[in-house]
């Protein structure tokens, strides 16, 4: 069986053992397999780990203990720990998860830029019989650097909510325990730097779009979304 | 230090009979390793099976998930005796420091 295969079904026997742990532990095995994810740890030995871990659990409640008397009351140490001694993942797959993310942004927003520019709605119109249409596509300095921008936050995001898992469930955990009036400056606070980053984003992206790169042949850009979708084929 | 004691000590609980997490950590704690549990040897199972000491295997259990089964390599039968002299080492040298009543820092 190849790795992939191998991953995938082992991820869908976790996902059904998963659904058999307390509605405690299910939160604490979450934010463990969030934080692997997001560590070094190849994807197969992270779903290694975690039937590991999902196993240790349902014996645990079998036998009556808490998980905390199993593997301690603090998880991320526990996990720091596993992820010292399991093995680094190889680097081909460290490459394959970049050009994934990559390839995958790279041909979404191409796709909706190609959408946006006009091209399909102004070929209908003119395109069909007419020998003489340009069937050239302008690329934009707005269609470079939003890739380049949403590609990078997405990348990061995700990295982020891994490394950050305990600290965030703890921090909903707190937030429960309060009063929500105690806690509208933060969240406004946030609201207006996540507001004025995503306006600040689409002003910039509006005005790049004015200022064309250069202009590509319509087959090219086809040709190099079969290209990005190849990538992510080959990469997954 | 403490890591690597523990480390043998695991190898040798499992060289004597091929065993699961939990039985080895009960094992452990029966023979006087205070504050052992599952979860602390996990991340020493980890290591010993990336650096070829044990191998494990995936077996039913008579009551509830399947557990994982360790079992000694050539490898780790290495590892186990090499431990097992150097712990001898150790052990001399400590004594033979602590023996030594009556003079301090020798």
């Amino acid at each position: 069986m190849s790795t992939n295969k191998l991953k995938n079904s082992l991820r869908k026997s976790n996902n059904d053992m998963a659904k058999q742990i307390t509605k405690e532990n299910t939160p604490i095995i979450n934010d463990m397999t969030i934080y692997l994810k997001a560590s070094r740890i190849s994807e197969l030995q992270v779903e290694q780990i975690r039937q590991d871990l999902l196993e240790m659990t349902i014996a645990a409640e079998q036998r009556g203990d808490c998980l905390k008397s199993v593997i301690g009351d603090d998880y991320k140490a526990f996990c720091d720990e596993i992820i010292d001694n399991a093995g680094p993942k190889p680097l081909i797959e460290s490459v394959k998860e970049s050009v994934y993310i990559i390839a995958m942004s790279a041909m979404t927003l191409l796709i909706i830029d190609v959408i946006f520019s006009g091209f399909p709605a102004r070929f209908l119109k003119e395109g069909i019989g007419n020998a003489g249409f340009d069937y050239n596509i302008p690329v934009t300095l707005g269609f470079v650097t939003s890739t380049v921008i949403i590609t990078l936050v997405a990348w990061l995001l995700v990295y982020w909510v891994g490394k950050k898992a305990f600290e965030m469930s703890r921090g909903t955990e707190e937030l429960k325990t309060k009063p929500k009036s105690a806690t509208y400056p933060k969240r406004i606070l946030w609201g207006l730097l996540v507001g004025a980053a995503v306006a600040a984003f689409f002003i910039m992206t509006v005005n790049f779009n004015e200022v064309i790169l250069f202009s590509v042949h319509a087959l090219i850009i086809a040709a190099v979304i079969v290209a990005l979708y190849l990538a992510t084929r080959w990469a997954k | 230090m403490l890591k690597g004691t523990l480390e043998g000590c695991i190898l040798k609980v499992i060289s004597n009979s091929e065993t699961y997490g939990y039985e080895i950590s009960e094992k452990l704690k029966a023979n006087g390793f205070p504050n052992i549990s599952e979860g602390t040897i996990y991340p020493l199972l980890l290591r010993l099976e990336k650096n070829g000491s044990i191998i494990a295997t995936h077996k039913s259990s008579p009551l509830g998930p399947k557990r994982k089964y360790f079992k000694l390599t050539e490898e780790g039968e290495r590892e186990l005796l090499s431990f097992w002299d150097k712990w001898l080492e150790i052990e001399t040298a400590v004594h033979q420091l602590f023996d030594r009543k009556g003079e301090p820092g020798e």
